[in-house]
């Protein structure tokens, strides 16, 4: 679990701050007033037979601590904003350039048979091998500066919304794309691989990219037909899509898909264009926020909920 | 001399009151209270038939001369009454002033009704003092002074024992700190007295609330109780069984368990102790 929020020690110290806060407001509230009596007999057989009603009053005390203390525990949690791993993931998109290939090689030898494709940055990024084949070899980007924006955009058209799938980038170079709102965690790979890994980055697509897929077919328009016989629609097909075919990703989706699957070329140019700053940013990263701001909501309920039954019990 | 306790209404409403006697064995001094048997007094009371073993000198021959039947005279019966005033002088019974004026007010009705008929009556004040009153209606003001006296006095350990043989009242709010059962064993062992118990709305309803520290105003004692709704009724059960044990002992003494409560006025107060002007 890594945490994206405010850091675990520091957490834990707010919480001892909280819980001796807490405490010594419990003692207060709790505390025993003296009071002279006309007599205590009566008194001393009230507390030589406690109800069950009255021991439940005494609980509730103990309880409403004890709630408290979950209260503030979970809050501080949320400020955490911790993340659990989701499940593995079923295809890989690896993305490396020079700096990051021997690590690429690495994880994608660790990661097989997952990889799903693997994408040399460059100047021009381009797909190296397919998913199937069981080992990476270290094919050397060009040396030049990468550009990972675009290297990420391919990884993403070719997972086309895999809910399981990620992208792996091994670069030093800083990458552009968190601008577009994507979310990448660096750190569980760096775990897995602390010493290899130079920049690791995972990246979880979210949905599908139509724009996307326009912009792949077009790059990929001028190459030689590929005859695929489980594709929907062949290569030299597809300037007959129409409009709305284009942007549907479920007439387009299978025919890359099995485009790539059977046998991408090599060397895939990926034409840069204009529309490339036109995609669609995609949706806001979602974290495990949500589940702790129902359990904050939760837990200020439950102590509102303490506060009216402790008066109510007080007022005669 | 001003007056805390007695005011001259409440005296004049103490002379109108009576106190029933019951039969005694020890007393034969004649007194001037009303009892609920017949005696050998002059004064007339009734007819009635004659059953076997009846005394013959009360026949009325001149009815047997006239009718035939053996009809009896009645005449009244007074009785004395050697009477005993127990007073408790606790520091409980001193917690409120209104506890301390009514238990000190029906010292005075109880007394001042006993000596208005004619009775002898012995004051205890709990172990410090007694006072004894054989002047019947003359001692009267003196009674009334002390128990003027007494509403100065400071607050006294324990109670005094109950004397034998004698018909006796005892004031008190009857809170024993040692407890319940103790109070219960205490009772059983006694010598019979009508209780006549003190209190205030404070005990029947207590306004406490939160966590308390219960301290008794009598032995420096100390309980801890949370006090709130639920522990209310636990309160009130106890209460109950406190009053049950009191009426139980009033019952095997053949007497009423009389209850003043401090917070109310005196007439009030005096209507309690004597429902209809006449204490039995």
């Amino acid at each position: 679990m890594t945490f994206l929020g405010i850091n675990p020690i520091t957490a834990a110290f707010l919480f001892a701050a909280a819980a001796g806060v807490f405490i010594i407001l419990h003692f207060l509230r709790n505390r025993y007033r003296v009071q002279t009596v006309a007599g205590i007999m009566l008194w001393r057989e009230v507390i030589g037979k406690p109800s069950r009603r009255m021991l439940f009053g005494r609980l509730s005390a103990l309880l409403s601590l004890l709630m408290m203390l979950l209260c503030a525990a979970a809050l501080l949690a949320a400020l955490s904003e911790p993340v659990t791993p989701g499940p593995k993931p079923e295809r890989t998109v690896i993305i490396y350039d020079a700096e990051g290939a021997d690590a690429a090689s690495a994880f994608a030898e660790n990661l097989n048979p997952a990889v799903f494709a693997v994408i040399a940055a460059g100047k021009t990024p381009r797909t190296v091998k397919n998913f199937n084949e069981r080992f990476i070899p270290a094919a050397r980007p060009p040396e030049e500066h990468s550009e990972l924006s675009e290297a990420i955009r391919l990884a993403e058209i070719l997972l086309d919304g895999e809910p399981n799938g990620q992208i792996a980038v091994f670069s030093r170079s800083r990458p552009v794309f968190d601008a577009r709102g994507m979310t990448y965690h660096g750190p569980e790979l760096a775990q897995e691989m602390p010493d290899k890994a130079t920049s690791i980055r995972k990246i979880r697509l979210k949905g599908n990219a139509p724009e996307a897929l326009k912009l792949l077919i077009a790059n990929i328009s001028a190459l030689e037909p590929v005859d695929s016989g489980d594709a929907d629609i062949v290569l030299d097909e597809y300037p007959d899509f129409t409009a709305a075919q284009w942007t549907d990703p479920e007439v387009v989706t299978p025919y890359l898909r099995s485009l790539l699957v059977d046998g991408p070329p090599e060397n895939l140019p990926i034409v840069r264009q204009a529309t490339l700053t036109e995609l669609p940013a995609p949706a806001a990263a979602k974290t495990g926020m949500d589940w702790f701001n129902l359990l904050i909501a939760a837990a200020l309920l439950f102590l509102l909920i303490d506060f009216v039954l402790y008066f109510k019990q007080r007022i005669p | 001399m001003s007056r805390n306790v007695l005011t001259n209404e409440l005296i004049a409403s103490i002379r109108q009151l009576k106190i029933t006697a019951r039969p005694s064995s020890l007393n034969r001094r004649e007194g001037l209270h009303d009892s609920r048997t017949h005696g050998d007094s002059l004064e007339f009371h009734d007819f009635r038939g004659y059953v076997p073993g009846d005394d013959l000198r009360r026949i009325d021959w001149n009815i047997f001369q006239r009718h035939r039947k053996l009809i009896l005279r009645q005449f009244r019966h007074f009785q004395n009454c050697d009477a005993c005033i127990i007073l408790d002088n606790s520091a409980s019974i001193h917690f409120k002033p209104e506890r301390r004026l009514a238990a000190l007010r029906a010292a005075a009705a109880i007394g001042g009704t006993l000596l208005n008929q004619n009775d002898r009556l012995e004051l205890r004040v709990g172990t410090i003092s007694v006072h004894q009153y054989r002047n019947g209606r003359n001692a009267l003001p003196e009674f009334f002074e002390q128990i003027e006296k007494l509403s100065n006095t400071k607050a006294t350990p324990a109670m005094p024992p109950i004397p034998e043989r004698r018909r006796c009242w005892v004031i008190s709010d009857f809170l024993e700190p040692q407890g319940l059962d103790f109070l219960r064993k205490r009772l059983e062992n006694s010598r019979p007295f009508t209780p006549v118990r003190i209190f205030d709305n404070e005990d029947v309803s207590p306004s406490l609330r939160g966590n308390l520290q219960l301290t008794d105003v009598e032995t420096g004692s100390s309980c801890s109780v949370s006090v709130d709704r639920d522990v209310l009724p636990g309160y009130q059960a106890v209460y109950r069984e406190f009053l049950a044990i009191i009426d139980s002992f009033s019952s095997r003494s053949r007497t009423s368990h009389y209850m003043i409560n401090g917070d109310d006025s005196p007439a009030r107060q005096l209507e309690a102790l004597f429902p209809g002007g006449i204490l039995q």
